[in-house]
């Protein structure tokens, strides 16, 4: 035993994996196997993974390469006559990854049970990698307090909101099992449309500097997904729930969610066939929970002279009911629901070839709460989005003693279908719903029309059916005084749908070396047909719609190496060429239709990318450095091409003629890292960068525009400096995972935010409104979320973060920070415990959920208004509002239907005109509630969870 | 069985929480259940209150509804017994319409299947910068107005048009050509129910339904007539200056009142304009006033073909009780009930101004108009078992 033991301390102190930044499905196990005694390379072992049907034999220097391997935590077994045989369990096989392996094996003339050890599971320091990355398998996914993936994202150092190294949103591409796809029609106000379920992940993979040159369509980050594949040796299974409709009143949000996996071997298809499935639904009745609740502006909130108009309406008994009407734990207005539907079948055409189809829905629905809409029973905003991705990939692998070829084709398609407009409230009644989740999709008024064809709508030239002009005043408990401020009858007056289509097509080719150098070239293409549809005023009859359908197509091939010196030394060279096209011609000036139609051409880039991890001589490889340096590219968001109305908070309501011809956003990022292990439970790394983009898409008007509408043009640009900090740690059962990133974002741009035409407007350099200063993320995982075998788990994460700047733009048209948002922080805590098995299910095990987010209930400011940095309004903006339905022609009676007991201050049946001016300020205070500058509520949701 | 029971209450804990519900404006606000209970609050004319037939609303004619998208004179509506916001009824006569009417009197046949109501025709009055009179007395008493209506049956569901109608002229204003050349004379005669209309829009000619729901009565001002549609109208004999007729729900009688006329005096005033050119002469009128256009009336029964006519005491705008057993009528400047017989007259308590009662079916509420001041009045209700 004493042998035993210490063959397995040799064993655990020599494992260990390598990762280089790859652009495939899967990755790959590179190592040595030794002869534990002499040392002596071993040839003719057998290395074959458990359950997978891949296998390598080591060749003359011991070395060998299992290629194409599922990513995941992956057994191996290593055996030959004479030694005694080892299993190594949990050997961290990450997608686009080589893991390096060195097996020692120890002679034996007897035929003994395997020694089975476990590979190092977390990786403290990574010298052999270039790139900033983190990675989080699926054991801690599933043990993470997340709904979605984006809440995972953001536990990595560098990503903040959504934003990437202080890069704007949609400046990362997703990669779905070595696929690259992205949103490229509305990424920058959409994000990616496409989700996954946790559960239905092995890995997620987030790169926040110098990612390789398999990886396009970026300038900030890449996020990494590898799903699961069915276990070849036997059905596992798992379901989930929770809900918090236990929860006292302000704690109930109307939170259920159901999740449900199933994967396991499927011989029908064929030996070594594999299916997994996996299923997400959640119910929402406050798909959008703030921590504040429906709230509105009290005095405490306000400046001094608001203040004192809130406090004189409070201080009469008479007026004192108009103040905050109505507030509520839970938003009105708010009910969604969401599915994630996925499968994925893996089957063998042969010993070296693979075929991986899967399919993925997304449906997620919800109404989109409006202040002005806020007493309105019937008719409310609300978004429907489906994707569906399909995705069919052939692998082929030639595993040679010492190297292994890869060939991987694959071809995807994509929709993404997003409808904005007024929900039907009869669908609403109708679908059966339970716990808020409803089979049924939602339906919107007039739908079918605005989804008819164009030239159909434009000969009808009437208003979407079922659209009404907003008004009303029955309803609100302010009466006529809400007239024009709230609206109770009509409909909003947006109908909006875009419509994605992409056919992808992807060739990887790959070779790894027996040195662990490995080299990818590849190309791919896709071809896009999107159709995007608005129309601003759709209850009016002559209102004419905005549309467009057009085939735009972007193109890229790559090629890359990683190469390792004798010394350690690794490097990593690559460049990609990337090109699109938007296949639309245009008038530059739509006013004279006799200018002549630019047609626009190929748009060209050419991405190099280097890279290099050591470690540092004479510190036995506890410290290593590392730097990168990448051009980065993207194609500008498609919707820039169009004509649009610019829905941002500073340009609300101003247009932008398309641009067509937008070239590439360009960039090019350098970063230098370095990290030290101080002991087997703790490293430090940090990671310095700084990033310049260029010929960013702006809606600015250009110098030399004057006279035209303003157009999207490619003139901003900026630069982000920052500085990382991270730390990890881990215990037996215990891992510790903090950051700290710095960074400084700034733009240059004209800063002229109307449409009044100035001459030579000034550019100046302003921090760019998401430039958030610092940002912290603290990840704790315990128990069985820590790896180790115990009933109980517990994974806690927090980060803090400083506010967002607050910019204004100055008398002179140029933009300036007027404060900065406070910091906000959270905690979020899922912790489990396993009852084990019931008599009546002995295969199952049975776990009692509790997951909590926000639980500290940090009421969180997460924006403020532009005006004057608060949260309320100013006095006069308030009066503003409250003017603009002017006086009372005659006052109004109890038994007219405009009537409200609420603003008959004196209750004699009559509403005067003081009464009602009184009111209307009251109803122009509420029009402003800061609710939704509130970030997340608390959420406490218990649940069960059945594995078996 | 543990495990379906833990089932059924996921499902019930599941099922029993809401998303937050929008908020539910009380505009009227606590309901009241008082004896007496202010239904509108208008500072223009709510005259003639009826009731539904199921008895939970009162359908009145109002001066004016600002949902009705034009300016009339005359609408009718309907407000809930309790209170609260009013709503048009025969809503496809009056809203989206582009011509101002003047509608008023609604009677609800028994069956409730039919309404009838006039639709007035009011004459237009000279704008006149001097008006230069005979006498020094009553010159400014105001002038005839009614002038035409028609009465018209309709469905209450307000399907399809009307089923009958019937023109009717009031008397009071008319013109000689051949007096007083070049001008004519425009004779007014000032008689009381057109005085009534002039000055509070009292429609004291309403129809009244018989209990058949075959025929009605209503009045010219002059006289009570008995109308079956689709035949010309035949007076009741005795009726003269019979108004506000009421047929009991037995059939047998018609409840109405006599207004006296008093002593006639006629008064000759002229209508000058001062134009550019100096005074012109616009109109002369030759204007008929009565003393008693202002008294009380005198309660009055007579079966509807013209016998048995009897009277009960001083009573404007008489409605019978349900039962038959008696009537409430305007009396003494409060509603005051009376025995069929004329016996036991009792005054009804918070019902001071009160007139133009309208009895509900059930016999528990009075429905009634009440004036401010002016043009001021409202529609009130009274229960009648408050306090029993």
């Amino acid at each position: 035993m004493p042998r035993l033991e210490r063959s397995l301390g040799l064993l655990c102190a020599l494992l260990c994996w390598h990762a280089r930044v790859q652009a495939q499905t899967a990755g790959s196990i590179v190592g040595r196997v030794l002869d534990a005694q002499t040392k002596a390379p071993l040839v003719g072992v057998t290395i074959r993974l458990l359950q997978l049907p891949h296998r390598s034999v080591s060749a003359g220097d011991g070395r060998f390469v299992i290629g194409a391997v599922p990513p995941g935590e992956r057994s191996l077994r290593a055996e030959r006559i004479g030694y005694q045989s080892v299993v190594i369990e949990r050997v961290p096989v990450r997608a686009a990854r080589a893991a390096e392996i060195t097996i020692e094996l120890m002679p034996s003339a007897l035929t003994l049970p395997a020694v089975v050890v476990q590979a190092q599971r977390a990786r403290l320091i990574e010298p052999e990698i270039s790139a900033t990355h983190a990675v989080v398998v699926a054991r801690e996914i599933r043990e993470l307090p997340i709904d979605r993936l984006h809440e995972l994202i953001e536990l990595t150092t560098g990503v903040s909101d959504g934003h990437f190294r202080g890069g704007r949103v949609g400046q990362e591409v997703y990669v779905i099992d070595g696929l690259t796809l992205k949103n490229q029609f509305e990424a920058g106000t959409e994000g990616f449309g496409l989700e996954l379920s946790p559960s239905s992940l092995e890995e997620v993979d987030v790169i926040t500097g110098g990612f390789g040159a398999a990886f396009g369509s970026a300038l900030s980050g890449v996020v990494s997904y590898a799903t699961r594949r069915g276990n070849p040796e036997r059905w596992d299974s798992r379901a989930s729930f929770s809900t918090d409709a236990w929860a006292p009143g302000s704690l109930f949000h109307g939170f259920t969610g159901l999740s449900a996996s199933v994967g396991g071997p499927l011989p029908l298809l064929g030996r070594g066939t594999t299916v997994f499935a996996d299923l997400l639904a959640h119910g929402l009745f406050d798909a959008d929970a703030r921590v504040a609740g429906l709230t509105c502006v009290t005095a405490d909130l306000a400046e001094a002279t608001l203040a004192a108009a809130i406090k004189t309406l409070q201080s009469d008994p008479a007026t004192a009911q108009l103040v905050c009407p109505y507030t509520s734990a839970q938003f009105p207005h708010q009910q969604g629901d969401k599915y994630i539907a996925f499968v994925r079948v893996d089957r063998p055409l042969g010993d070296n070839l693979n075929l991986t189809g899967s399919f993925l829905r997304n449906r997620f629905q919800r109404q989109l709460y409006t202040s002005e809409f806020k007493y309105n029973p019937e008719h409310q905003l609300g978004q429907r989005s489906f994707s569906t991705l399909a995705n069919l990939s052939l692998e082929w692998l030639q595993q040679r003693a010492g190297s292994a070829r890869s060939v991987t084709g694959r071809v995807a398609l994509l929709r993404l279908d997003r409808y904005l407009g007024v929900i039907d409230p009869a669908s609403l009644e109708r679908r059966f719903e339970l716990a808020g989740f409803g089979l049924e999709a939602f339906d919107f008024l007039g739908e079918s029309f605005v989804r008819s064809p164009i030239d159909q709508q434009l000969q009808a030239g009437v208003a979407v059916p079922g659209y009404g002009t907003p008004g009303g005043v029955s309803g609100s408990p302010f009466g006529p005084a809400g007239a024009g401020i709230f609206y109770t009858s009509g409909t909003p007056v947006l109908a909006n749908w875009t419509r994605s289509d992409q056919l992808a097509l992807d060739l990887v080719g790959s070779y790894f070396g027996p040195s662990g150098s490995a080299f990818r070239a590849g190309a791919s293409g896709k071809l896009y047909r999107v159709e995007t549809y608005e129309r601003a005023f759709a209850h009016l009859a002559g209102s004419i719609p905005n549309y467009a359908r057009f085939f735009p197509g972007t193109y890229s091939g790559f090629a890359e190496a990683d190469i390792e010196t004798d010394d350690g030394v690794h490097f990593q060279f690559g460049a990609r060429l990337d090109a699109f096209r938007s296949g639309i011609g245009y008038r530059f000036d739509r006013a004279d239709f006799l200018s002549p139609i630019i047609e626009t051409g190929w748009k060209l880039s050419f991405l190099p990318r280097i890279g290099a991890a050591f470690p540092i001589p004479g510190t036995r490889g506890l410290s290593a450095l590392r730097f990168n340096f990448s051009r980065v590219a993207q194609p500008p968001d498609f919707q820039y091409f169009l004509d649009s109305t610019i829905g941002d908070s500073l340009r609300t309501d101003v247009r932008r003629q398309g641009n067509p011809d937008l070239a590439f956003e360009r960039g090019s990022a350098f970063e230098i890292g370095a990290s030290h292990l101080f002991n087997e439970n703790l490293s430090f790394g940090f990671t310095a960068f700084q990033k310049k983009l260029d010929q960013l898409v702006t809606g600015s008007i250009r110098q030399g525009e004057l006279g035209t509408e303003g157009q999207f043009s490619g003139s901003d640009f900026g630069s982000v400096r920052g500085l990382e900090l991270s730390l990890r740690a881990r215990w037996p059962g215990v891992t510790v995972r903090g950051g700290w990133a710095l960074q400084k974002a700034v733009g240059r741009t004209s800063g002229v935010d109307t449409d009044a035409a100035i001459v030579d407007p000034p550019v100046t350099e302003t921090p760019l409104a998401f430039d958030r200063r610092h940002a912290f993320d603290f990840a704790l995982l315990m128990g069985r979320a820590g790896g180790a075998e115990t009933p109980w788990s517990a994974a806690l994460t927090a980060n803090a973060q400083s506010g967002y700047p607050l910019l204004r733009v100055t008398a002179t048209n140029t933009r300036e920070v007027s404060r900065y948002l406070p910091w906000t922080w959270a905690a979020d805590l899922r912790a489990s415990w396993d009852f084990g098995a019931f008599n009546w299910c002995g295969d199952c095990r049975w776990r009692a959920v509790a997951d909590g987010r926000n639980i500290m209930n940090r009421k969180n400011v997460i924006a403020l208004r532009r005006a004057n940095g608060g949260l309320a309004p100013t006095l006069a903006e308030v009066e503003t509002l409250a003017r603009t339905g002017g006086d009372l022609i005659e006052p109004i009676p109890r038994e007219s239907p405009m009537y409200s007991r609420l603003i008959d201050l004196n209750r004699d049946g009559m509403i005067s005109n003081a009464e009602y001016r009184t009111a209307r300020f009251a109803a122009a205070l509420d029009r402003f509630d800061p609710s939704l500058y509130y970030g997340e509520a608390r959420q406490i949701r218990l649940g069960v969870e059945v594995v078996f | 069985m543990r495990a379906r029971a833990t089932v059924v209450g996921a499902l019930f804990v599941l099922g029993c929480r809401e998303a937050a519900a929008p908020f539910a404006a009380d505009h009227y606000g606590e309901r009241s259940d008082s004896a007496v209970t202010q239904l509108t609050w208008n500072s223009k004319t709510d005259q003639a209150p009826i009731w539904s037939s199921n008895g939970d609303s009162v359908y009145y004619s109002a001066a004016s509804f600002p949902g009705l998208g034009i300016n009339t004179s005359g609408v009718l509506l309907g407000v809930p017994r309790e209170g609260g916001s009013v709503r048009v009824i025969l809503p496809a006569l009056q809203l989206g319409v582009s011509q101002a009417r003047f509608l008023t009197a609604p009677a609800l046949s028994h069956d409730g299947q039919r309404v009838a109501f006039f639709d007035l025709t009011l004459a237009e009055l000279p704008t006149c910068d001097s008006m230069p009179c005979s006498s020094e007395q009553d010159t400014i008493l105001t002038q005839p107005v009614l002038a035409r209506g028609r009465l018209r049956v309709r469905r209450v569901d307000d399907a399809g048009s009307d089923e009958a109608a019937l023109d009717v002229v009031y008397q009071g204003r008319s013109h000689d050509p051949t007096r007083s050349l070049p001008f004519g004379v425009t004779m007014l005669e000032d008689f009381p129910f057109q005085h009534r209309f002039t000055e509070y829009r009292q429609p004291s000619f309403r129809p009244s339904w018989s209990p058949d729901h075959a025929r009605i009565v209503f009045s010219d001002g002059l006289r009570l007539l008995l109308w079956q549609p689709g035949s010309p109208p035949v007076p009741i004999t005795g009726t003269e200056d019979g108004v506000w007729p009421a047929w009991s729900p037995d059939g047998q009688w018609i409840a109405y009142t006599r207004l006296a006329r008093g002593q006639r005096r006629v008064v000759t005033c002229t209508c000058i304009v001062f134009g550019n050119g100096g005074p012109a002469i616009v109109e002369v009128q030759e204007r008929v006033i009565y003393s008693a256009r202002l008294s009380p009336g005198t309660l009055t029964l007579i079966r509807p073909d013209g016998t048995g006519k009897r009277e009960l005491g001083d009573g404007d705008g008489p409605a019978w009780l349900p039962d038959n057993s008696g009537l409430i009528s305007a009396r003494n400047q409060a509603l005051w009930r009376v025995a069929a017989d004329g016996s036991g007259a009792v005054e009804l308590p918070n019902t001071r101004l009160g007139s133009t009662p309208a009895v509900s079916r059930d016999g528990r509420y009075v429905a009634f108009t009440r004036q401010k001041q002016g043009l001021d009045w409202n529609i009130w209700v009274l229960r009648l078992d408050a306090g029993r």
